[in-house]
């Protein structure tokens, strides 16, 4: 970035996070989004549905990943993006509801609340983003 | 006791409040509480859990009840839930999991 404005906007608008391997990460992962959310006056719907997404991306990570959890936010007008790498090789499956099989669900939760998501695998890690839409104006 | 966890006994049943955000940091002692509300001597005819003060919930919550319903079947019914739990359960297809308790269902 060459323009004083657009990197401003860019400190402005993202950020991101490092969360150890720990059950607690979950919750200090959903505080943490929660208030740069509210910062920049995301509606409060938008921001319990992300808090959501980063819970149980987060959560897959602890329980599937490896290494640190990264957890990216960038935020437009039009809606809220989030990805969250680990370094594990396993790659996320949505599975169809099944309420009597424990486990998978995350995913399921993911896929209904998200606009859109998806996994991105890379050598030595991946990266499960997905997007949040905002009401219009 | 852990105070996530607060006990009452009502009619012979047992009420089971669960205070918080039920996740993956909450999952493994939701469960373990409930089974050592069961073992206890006498036992109640059957626990009602109350999660109308759950504050947050994911699917690791709903893992914990998932748990609890396999290992204790109809002998644990969902109380009065909050909100946030309310839409979890319609987001997974979960809410018809366990058997309502009859006394909310009276209400």
């Amino acid at each position: 970035m060459t323009d004083d404005g657009a990197q401003e906007t860019d400190t402005k608008d993202r950020s991101m996070a490092v969360f150890d391997r720990r059950v607690e990460s979950a919750s200090e992962a959903r505080s943490w989004l929660t208030t740069f959310l509210h910062e920049r006056d995301v509606e409060e719907t938008v921001v319990m549905d992300a808090a959501l997404i980063v819970s149980e991306l987060v959560t897959n990570a602890l329980r599937h990943g490896a290494g640190q959890t990264v957890l990216r936010v960038t935020v437009t007008a039009a809606d809220v993006q989030l990805s969250v790498t680990d370094s594990g090789d396993a790659q996320p499956q949505l599975l169809p509801p099944d309420p009597d099989r424990v486990g998978g669900l995350g995913l399921v939760v993911v896929n209904s609340v998200s606009q859109d998501w998806g996994v991105a695998p890379f050598p030595g890690g991946k990266t499960v983003w997905a997007l949040v839409g905002r009401p219009g104006p | 006791m852990d105070p996530r966890f607060d006990l009452a006994s009502e009619d012979g049943a047992a009420v089971l409040r669960i205070t918080g955000d039920l996740d993956i940091a909450v999952e493994d002692d939701a469960v373990a509480a409930v089974a050592a509300v069961l073992a206890t001597e006498p036992a109640p005819a059957h626990l009602v859990l109350d999660l109308s003060a759950v504050e947050f919930m994911d699917s690791s919550g709903l893992r914990a009840l998932l748990r609890i319903h396999n290992r204790h079947g109809d002998q644990v019914r969902l109380g009065p839930v909050s909100a946030v739990v309310e839409r979890l359960l319609e987001l997974t297809g979960t809410t018809d999991l366990f058997p309502p308790d009859e006394r909310a269902a009276e209400a």
